[in-house]
């Protein structure tokens, strides 16, 4: 167990309390930065990659959603049209002629005021209403968006490469890739497929910053005014109102930050897929994020990281997987079991069905989800020989109506 | 950029100018008795969902779902070779017990837990439902269900009344609803079981000092909303057709969701009058020709979005701002 020994006052609000925090982040810093070069090193194959920039992703989304449902208690149920609009409005914003940093943060910005506009007048009642708006309004967009000629219509439209050849990135990347990878400088087909790489590497590491920027700001966030007033909210609604809190103000302003960075975080999505369409906003997008938010443990940054791993992990890494290894096995005479196996795991959404299963068992063993279990996990080490089984015990509640007759 | 917008509005707005409205006018009974034919559909899975916020204020987004589960326990009894109205008494009873089953294995031990972990385990369910349907589906035929359908009772020919045509189904369909709304409402106001159910919804902890058993009433709520989506669903699927998506599409759950919140949350009157406007104006702007697709296809749409911004609290609210 660690023993701080607080010298000024400055030590109690340091974003980095103690030389622990430094290391674990630099550590993890680190390795998520020297994943691409050892992948190339290894010669990990593109989807691999493709994963690994959808799990930094889904953090980002998540991490956003984690301010408005985790911090303020509000729920979205439409949080995949943010998702979305941030594709679209990019995309958009650079066929008129915008250049390519300015629509970048404009892009977010807009959104941004847009979830606060639609949310100021929804959320004069209950949180549920908020939740009904924002599923609407998804329809909505998915339906407008298939109405947009501009965009493609209902067939959406392919993104262009993240970062091209001209870029600085390139400059920087191509000597580390050429040194690592069996490649040849006179031969133009390896020269052609080394771009096409580093735009995908230029992806995961613009990404992994976005994400690196979007827990700073959640890190300030939550030791910030604003995010001790949003936390009063979700604690207690009344309470708040009675500190001189402007519920309506504070609860749109969570979800237009929200908004702004799932927008973000649905910019390099639509790098990461090579397309976007207007099916890329169906509800099961939104379901999902708000599950990984649960999953990873509301109202915890950790939480979105974790939640996002697990999903990605689960749905688009082990249940293929287990698919082709019991398709191999079949293949090299396994009998009926593993026929049958191998055509289990190749059924479409069953990695989504064992997600949502698995929310389901967390929240009911575990409430406050898988960091919680993180915590607890600390806290057993630290107290070593004197965990009690209670420390964590939660406390239950009785309902009471809020309508007033 | 501005004047686009300005002309993109201009030419959304001129079909309702330039249209003959005297034509529409006549045809107007015939358009409102669909839109209530509609609209019955809504109320009921809208009645399910807010007697289960009533009784134990957990916001059910699984309710959309569970209709949907029951289209398809009809489509199972169907192919069984069961006749139309062993398909309807078959899904309700068995999607009843289901209901019962969800309160009794999990929204039971969730009491006193935080509400919001309480509507994300719903929304979970409703999720699971959904995709487990489509996995049995898949698992028994080899395929997901694609767009299906139960085939409706043969009710004879469309039936005059004062000069509207009106479809046996529907005069049907609007019966089942009314009796059943009208008997409910009956149920939860006269009867002394209605009674507790409203004092365990008002304050747990009192009606429990009462002697009433909240727990047995919770689970009889359930049962009864998973019963009255189980109906609605059933009708649903014999008007029209249905994918495993119904539970959160436009045409289903979500319109009923959204009529009983503009309806005033809480409210049981409320969500059946939303729900009937909701159906009527629906099919009200679809029959009025050269519409722009977007505003046609999605008038119930943009009319909810309307209501709840111009009025947050709900036409028929209950609920007042809380105080302390």
């Amino acid at each position: 167990m660690k023993f701080l020994f607080k010298q000024s006052y400055d030590d109690d609000i340091k974003l980095l309390k103690h030389s622990g925090y430094i290391r674990a982040s630099a550590f993890f810093f680190l390795l998520a930065a020297l994943l691409p070069i050892y992948f190339m090193w290894a010669g990990v194959d593109a989807t691999t990659l493709k994963h690994v920039i959808h799990i930094l992703i889904l953090s980002i989304c998540a991490s956003g959603l984690m301010i408005l449902t985790g911090f303020t208690g509000q729920v979205s149920l439409g949080h995949g049209a943010f998702f979305a609009l941030g594709a679209y409005g990019m995309h958009f914003l650079l066929k008129m002629g915008v250049p390519w940093h300015f629509s970048f943060f404009l892009t977010p910005l807009i959104i941004g005021l847009f979830g606060y506009i639609i949310a100021r007048p929804t959320l004069r009642m209950s949180g549920v209403t908020l939740a009904i708006t924002t599923l609407l309004f998804m329809l909505f967009i998915e339906q407008a968006f298939k109405q947009w000629g501009v965009m493609g219509g209902g067939n959406g439209f392919k993104t262009p490469k993240f970062s091209d050849k001209e870029s600085w990135f390139f400059f920087v990347f191509q000597p580390i890739a050429a040194a690592l990878t069996d490649h040849d400088p006179e031969n133009r087909r390896d020269v052609l497929l080394l771009a096409r790489s580093a735009s995908k590497y230029a992806l995961y590491y613009g990404a992994l910053l976005t994400l690196v920027f979007v827990i700073w700001i959640m890190n300030n966030l939550v030791r910030s005014r604003l995010g001790r007033t949003l936390i009063a909210i979700r604690d207690s609604e009344v309470s708040a109102r009675s500190m001189g809190v402007h519920l309506n103000h504070y609860k749109s302003l969570s979800m237009g930050l929200s908004a702004a960075i799932g927008a973000l975080a649905g910019i390099f999505n639509s790098y990461n897929d090579g397309f976007v369409s207007p099916e890329s906003v169906n509800f099961i997008t939104s379901i999902v994020l708000l599950l990984i938010v649960v999953v990873g443990g509301l109202g915890s940054i950790h939480g979105a990281i974790f939640g996002a791993i697990t999903y990605v992990f689960l749905r688009e890494i082990l249940f293929p997987e287990l698919a082709d290894f019991f398709q191999a096995w079949a293949n090299n005479g396994g009998g009926q079991v593993a026929e049958s196996l191998a055509w289990f795991f190749n059924i479409g959404g069953l990695g989504d069905i064992f997600f949502a299963a698995l929310v389901l068992l967390i929240l009911f063993y575990e409430p406050l989800g898988l960091y919680a279990r993180w915590k607890k996990t600390e806290a057993f080490f630290q107290t070593f020989p004197f965990y009690r089984a209670g420390t964590f015990k939660r406390q239950r509640s009785y309902n009471k109506t809020e309508r007033l007759k | 950029m501005g004047g686009h917008v300005l002309e993109a509005m201009l030419e959304a707005l001129t079909p309702f100018l330039t249209q003959d409205w005297i034509a529409v006018f006549n045809d107007l009974p015939q358009i409102i008795v669909a839109g209530l034919a509609t609209g019955f559909q809504y109320a009921l899975i809208a009645f399910g969902f807010v007697l289960i916020y009533r009784a134990t204020e957990t916001v059910n987004f699984a309710q959309g779902d569970i209709m949907m589960l029951a289209m398809f326990v009809g489509l199972g009894l169907q192919a069984l070779g069961a006749p139309w109205y062993f398909v309807m008494i078959g899904a309700i009873i068995l999607v009843g017990l289901f209901g019962a089953g969800l309160d009794l294995l999990v929204f039971r031990h969730m009491a006193g837990q935080s509400p919001l972990a309480t509507v994300i385990i719903t929304i979970a369910i409703g999720f699971v439902l959904r995709l487990g349907v489509d996995a049995v589906t898949y698992f028994m035929q080899g395929k997901f269900p694609q767009e299906e359908s139960l085939s409706p009772p043969d009710l004879g020919d469309q039936i005059s009344i004062l000069g509207v045509s009106i479809d046996p189904f529907d005069i049907l369909l609007i019966a089942g609803a009314l009796i059943v709304v009208i008997g409910l409402f009956f149920f939860l106001s006269r009867t002394r079981m209605g009674i507790a159910i409203q004092a365990s919804s008002q304050n747990q902890l009192a009606a429990y000092y009462q002697g009433i058993n909240v727990r047995s009433l919770n689970t009889l709520v359930w049962t009864l909303a998973a019963a009255i989506s189980a109906f609605a669903g059933i009708l649903f699927a014999m008007s029209k057709t249905f994918t495993s998506s119904v539970g959160l599409s436009l045409t289903g759950g979500i319109m009923a969701y959204a009529a009983a919140v503009i309806g005033g949350l809480g409210s049981l009157q409320g969500a059946v009058l939303a729900a009937l406007m909701l159906g009527v104006v629906d099919n009200f702007v679809k029959t009025l020709s050269g519409v722009h697709p977007l505003i046609s296809a999605n008038a119930g749409l943009i009319f909810l979005l309307i209501v709840i911004i111009v009025k947050p609290s709900g036409l028929f609210s209950q609920t007042q701002a809380k105080k302390v």
